[in-house]
């Protein structure tokens, strides 16, 4: 048998298809303004990969911001929820989950059993989200998917102290009026997202092992100055960016398996 | 201008809170033109001395949470701001401060007509500190008399040192108020006050305590919309048949086992002020089987009951042993005690970004109740009026989140 779960982030979408023996295929496209639709392609597109019909999987369940306008999912759970059951599957000692998104940052606990056992979020802010990194990228004329990298060769890292997404990307363009280094001052970017973010996180206590998932994990800059932070070496899923897809799918398999 | 969509109330006697409220403000403006005396007062001064006294106590903080409620809070809010007060003051504070200082407390566009002026202003140090400076500005554009109330933080049991220093204050804040607006304190007056305000108020925590049974006969919502008279009418009449009505049928509910929600699965407290505007914010839960049966701002804020035999002891300690008064080790003792009565499988803390005093020691609380009893709480992060401070998407993932792991806790 086959399921899905589909996390209608606010940045992409993301498609996982899970069979009896484990993923089978996963599917990642911009969210748009394509609504259902956009999930539709996303969910064909991921079956198309694991070679089945969309009439073979047995069970959908969707999560992410967008979960409630979609209507094909037999149900809906939040991305939280979904994101635990997810690397309590791939990573099964973790127990506390650190999830960089488009539009927001959360930190969760899990227990033993791999049940969420408490959470909190980023406030009303962009500042310890992708869009933060995105804005930076931008400004610094880079793709965001080298940013990581970049930041990583900085030799003299300097500070980015604004909270303020906005005040960010001023004092950004000052650093480089100022003649520092783009590296440099992606460092600092990422330094001040993961500052913000490390705050969030020992709110609900640090248990180790940490595992961060969400786009933003596949940053390698902000990984490693996350562990050092934390004072630990962060875990990372294979696909980071499909945890919550997948754990919405796994979710899917136990409401029929049940 | 929108209004918050309604679900029907669980008591019909409910819906007499609206028309108490009217008559209220109506009663306010009739008092003023008859040549009476008006106060501005602020929450948990000693109100029955008010109602003694004759003079009328008007709550613009109330007045401020009508206006949240009707979805108008942003645009004083704003005029507030653009007259250079701070958008991190109190939103009660800004929304009063933008009536005044825009088109003014008689502007005919304002609910209920407006605000009536005051004669004199008192408030108190318990519940708040930005008050005190509030009323400062207030008096600077009203030219009225004013008296600040100052007690002391209190760990329960209160220590007399404690008592005769609020007594203290109402020894020269009762000739200070006949001075300033005429008027004449007679203990009689004052006792029957007292009277009422105890009948009243046990009515009132025998209804709260109701909402221990299970299922719960009336949510949060609709509690907050009954809470009006007690925060401002206690010491009049008027509150005592409308809490006797509420009683009688929610214990009616509770005889007949009938439930404010369906099928009732997760019970859940609440601290801190409501979200006005957002009120809904308790009943849209309501459609996940969950229910609100707890608040700290409906338990402890407003009415405590008083042993008449020793009337000004009564009078004192009832005032301060008010939540805001509290200590955070009383506040985490009332927590850990009253949770399992009510039977609440989790707790959600309003960081109200307007009431510090409220918010202080909420990570302290939910640590405790988590270590000690295993229930797990949420923190909201919003504002008791200021709509600016809330972001709907978050709250609602945050909320969903926290139900989905209650269910599975359960299950």
């Amino acid at each position: 048998m086959y399921y899905a779960g589909i996390d209608a982030g606010s940045n992409t979408i993301k498609t996982a298809i899970l069979g009896d023996e484990g993923i089978l295929s996963s599917h990642v496209i911009k969210t748009g303004l394509g609504g259902e639709d956009q999930a539709l392609l996303c969910l064909a597109e991921a079956c198309a990969k694991a070679r089945i019909s969309r009439e073979q999987i047995s069970c959908v369940y969707g999560t992410g911001y967008g979960r409630e306008y979609l209507s094909f999912p037999q149900a809906r759970k939040s991305e939280i929820m979904c994101h635990g059951a997810g690397i309590h599957w791939l990573l099964p000692e973790v127990r506390t989950i650190i999830d960089i998104g488009g539009q927001d940052s959360k930190s969760i606990r899990l227990n033993e059993q791999g049940e969420v056992d408490n959470f909190n979020m980023n406030d009303k802010c962009a500042a310890g989200t992708g869009r933060f990194l995105e804005t930076m990228a931008h400004a610094l004329q880079i793709p965001l998917e080298e940013l990581g990298e970049c930041a990583l060769r900085a030799t003299k890292p300097v500070r980015v102290s604004s909270t303020c997404t906005v005040f960010a990307e001023s004092e950004v363009v000052s650093h480089v009026a100022r003649g520092k280094k783009r590296e440099d001052i992606l460092h600092g970017v990422c330094q001040s997202i993961v500052d913000r973010i490390a705050g969030m996180v020992r709110g609900i206590g640090v248990m180790p092992p940490v595992a961060m998932t969400g786009g933003v994990a596949m940053n390698r800059a902000v990984v490693k100055l996350m562990g050092e932070k934390l004072g630990l070496s962060i875990l990372l899923p294979p696909d980071p960016q499909i945890t919550g897809a997948l754990g919405a799918a796994l979710m899917a398999r136990r409401h029929i398996s049940h | 201008m929108s209004t918050q969509s309604k679900k029907g109330r669980s008591l019909n006697s409910s819906y007499q809170a609206g028309t108490i409220l009217k008559e209220y403000w109506e009663r306010a403006k009739r008092h003023q033109a008859e040549g009476r005396p008006v106060a501005w007062v602020s929450g948990n001064v000693p109100i029955e001395l008010f109602w003694a006294m004759g003079i009328f106590p008007v709550y613009p903080e109330n007045y401020s949470a009508v206006l949240a409620s009707a979805q108008r809070a942003q645009e004083f809010c704003e005029e507030a701001e653009q007259k250079g007060f701070s958008y991190d003051l109190c939103s009660y504070s800004r929304i009063n401060l933008g009536i005044i200082l825009g088109k003014g407390i008689n502007d005919p566009g304002l609910p209920f007509g407006g605000l009536p002026r005051p004669d004199i202003l008192v408030t108190t140090r318990i519940p708040c500190l930005i008050q005190v400076k509030w009323w400062e500005a207030v008096r600077e554009f009203f030219h009225c008399p004013m008296f600040v109330v100052d007690a002391t933080m209190v760990d329960l049991p209160i220590r007399e040192d404690q008592r005769q220093h609020y007594l203290g204050q109402m020894r020269e804040l009762i000739p200070y108020m006949e001075k300033s607006v005429g008027v004449r304190f007679r203990e009689d007056d004052f006792l029957q006050a007292l009277k009422l305000s105890d009948e009243a108020a046990a009515l009132w925590l025998e209804l709260l305590d109701v909402r221990a049974a299970v299922p719960s006969p009336v949510g949060s919502r609709e509690m907050c919309g009954n809470v009006f008279p007690l925060v401002s009418m206690l010491g009049s009449p008027t509150p005592i048949p409308f809490f006797r009505n509420l009683l009688d049928e929610a214990k009616e509910c509770v005889k007949e086992k009938k439930g404010a929600v369906e099928n009732e699965k997760i019970r859940l407290g609440w601290d801190n002020i409501p979200m006005w505007f957002n009120l809904k914010f308790f009943s849209d839960v309501e459609d996940h089987n969950v229910i609100f049966t707890y608040e700290t701002y409906l338990r402890y804020v407003w009415g405590g009951r008083m042993d008449l035999r020793d009337p000004w002891t009564a009078f004192a300690d009832k005032h301060l042993d008010v939540w805001l008064n509290y200590s955070i080790n009383q506040r985490i003792r009332t927590l850990l005690s009253d949770i399992p009565k009510f039977k609440l499988d989790g707790f959600v803390f309003h960081q109200n970004h307007s009431c510090k005093r409220f918010a202080m020691g909420q990570k302290d609380a939910a640590v405790a109740i988590r270590e000690k009893l295993g229930v797990p709480s949420l923190f909201i992060n919003s504002d008791m009026a200021d709509p600016r401070a809330f972001s709907e998407a978050q709250c609602r993932i945050q909320t969903d989140t926290f139900i989905e792991m209650l269910e599975a806790k359960k299950s």
